[in-house]
């Protein structure tokens, strides 16, 4: 280093005075030389070195922020930017989104080709209400799976960590469900056939969870929803549609309206019991 | 004054095997060391204080909070800064992200000074360059500061360190011992190492627990007193000993009941570590 800022190069740079080449020169001199940037600093009024701060605070905001996605765009719409980021941040959900619109759409490409359509269908109504809740076991299975053993020592609720996922995974896969249902050939009251039964199966395995691993409360409910609707998937030729599916009882009136109470109830329990979430990991 | 960590006849058992018997301790604000063996029970010790681990008996009190009580234990939590044994974070993450992910948790709404207290961290941790990489991109040791980092997160008034300097290099521990150093007097720390020479270094107390019990409680300068006078080096290893080794030097240096006429040495709480656990290891042997 053969050369130094000296005070009338340091007030031309900080006026802005210095032609372009010996700005550049000091500038590069400045990253280098601590003792020119005291000489450089010295020259700032408090109102400029205000402004710097505030200039260095707005880059500091723009480099911490991580471009948004379109999800998180659409989300901060609605939600506040804490929730949204917790939501955005975890991979589970993205896989449970994933997962169940993909389900969904292949159930409907599946049923739209098998027969005539009535089976189609049937099998459509029997199988939809099981991706929502694939999606929210996936999407809380793993609820540590961002920040391991220090999510259990937070003050954030674990409970509303679950509802918001939950929330998520169902707002996201029950209108694409229910688009997919009315496109469906035959629908009518059956399109909306699938909507009790999956609101209750979500809610019981949030209301499960407290004491058990939801994956294996979501594995348990499936197979006891088949059991209930197995006879729908196979629907007589002679019968019309909804007769058909309405020799299950989960789509009788009864059976809906049973599976809506059901969905509520559990929902009320699982807010009851929302400290037993907390509670599951720490034995 | 009351101690920000009681800790009453605490036990734990998993599944018919003791991991904590009895344990009573008085943690008082400052640094104090959780030294022991493998296997000691302070991972479990440690995650009962962070209310990570509910205990199977005994009394917790956390600057007179109850974990066992939702209340209390969200007020401890509110309080708390955790750093896990096991960093099992998503890879995904930038450091950045990650910390910021946990300052949420942590009840951090307001965004600008949530960015602000998330920087501050990562630049007292040494990582204010490296916020923007992606954590699997980076080294044990960077990983273990990024764990560091978010445990700071919001001052703590208890700070509970699981094996902090694991995979740290020398530069990065005396970093450490820095940011330990600059915490507020008030501040209880209380971390777990199975190196004596951290707890020489870094913490005026020490506990010393092996096997599920606590084998010593006091200054560290106690720890070493205990073998004042009971640390000798021979030409070979004494068999009345309890522990010896070889030294650089080539000789053996003791630790025990030194014979008349013994070469004694300074102890330091190494020494006296080793002839508490030790000692537990020879009387298990021998019964």
């Amino acid at each position: 280093m053969t050369w130094h800022v000296d005070p009338g190069t340091s007030a031309g740079y900080r006026a802005g005075a210095l032609p372009e080449v010996a700005a550049a020169s000091v500038e590069a001199h400045l990253l280098q030389c601590a003792s020119c940037r005291a000489v450089v600093a010295a020259t700032v009024s408090p109102a400029e070195r205000a402004a710097h701060d505030r200039t260095w605070a707005a880059i500091g905001r723009g480099v911490d922020t991580e471009p948004a996605t379109a999800a998180e765009r659409l989300l901060a719409r609605v939600l506040p930017p804490h929730v949204v980021r917790l939501l955005v941040a975890a991979p589970a959900l993205h896989l449970a989104w994933w997962a169940a619109g993909t389900g969904l759409l292949g159930l409907a490409v599946l049923a739209s080709h098998l027969g005539s359509g009535r089976a189609g269908t049937a099998v459509f109504v029997v199988v939809a209400p099981l991706l929502p809740l694939a999606g929210v076991a996936l999407a809380y299975g793993a609820v540590d799976d961002l920040a391991g053993d220090v999510a259990g020592t937070v003050p954030y609720p674990r409970f509303r960590l679950l509802v918001l996922r939950t929330a998520a995974v169902a707002a996201a896969t029950l209108p694409v469900a229910g688009l997919l249902a009315l496109a469906l050939p035959g629908s009518g009251r059956p399109a909306v056939l699938w909507l009790a039964p999956a609101l209750a199966l979500c809610a019981l395995t949030l209301a499960f969870s407290a004491r058990r691993d939801p994956r294996r409360v979501a594995t348990l409910l499936t197979l006891l929803w088949l059991a209930a609707s197995w006879s729908a998937l196979r629907p007589p030729r002679q019968l019309p549609l909804l007769a058909a599916l309405e020799r299950s009882i989960a789509f009788r009136p009864p059976g809906q309206v049973a599976l809506l109470c059901a969905a509520v109830l559990a929902l009320a329990v699982a807010v009851t019991r929302r400290t037993a979430f907390a509670d599951r990991s720490r034995t | 004054m009351t101690h920000p960590v009681v800790l009453t006849g605490l036990g734990k058992r998993y599944r018919g095997t003791t991991a904590l018997h009895d344990v009573t301790l008085d943690l008082p604000a400052g640094v104090t060391g959780l030294l022991g063996p493998n296997g000691a029970g302070k991972t479990t010790l440690l995650r009962i204080v962070a209310t990570a681990l509910s205990p199977s008996s005994g009394e917790v009190r956390v600057g007179g909070h109850d974990p066992a009580d939702p209340s209390g234990r969200l007020a401890i939590r509110r309080r708390l800064g955790y750093l896990p044994q096991e960093s099992t974070v998503f890879g995904g993450f930038t450091a950045f992200a990650f910390v910021d992910y946990v300052a949420v948790l942590k009840e951090m709404t307001d965004r600008a000074a949530r960015h602000a207290e998330v920087r501050r961290v990562l630049d007292e941790v040494g990582l204010g360059d490296r916020a923007h990489q992606r954590i699997r991109a980076l080294s044990g040791g960077m990983r273990r500061r990024v764990g560091l980092a978010q445990a700071l997160l919001g001052r703590p008034e208890l700070l509970v360190l699981d094996e902090p300097t694991v995979g740290l290099d020398p530069e990065q521990r005396l970093r450490f011992r820095e940011v330990l150093a600059g915490l507020s007097p008030d501040t209880c720390v209380l971390l777990s190492t199975h190196l004596t020479e951290d707890v020489a270094a870094l913490c005026p107390r020490v506990v010393v627990m092996d096997r599920g019990s606590v084998r010593f409680q006091g200054p560290t300068a106690g720890l070493a007193a205990l073998a004042e006078g009971r640390v000798w080096d021979a030409d070979a290893a004494d068999p009345g000993a309890t522990v010896s080794w070889r030294t650089p030097e080539g000789r053996a240096r003791n630790v025990g009941s030194p014979p008349p006429g013994a070469d004694l040495v300074p102890a330091g709480p190494e020494h006296g570590y080793l002839l508490l656990t030790s000692a537990a290891s020879s009387a298990e042997r021998v019964s």
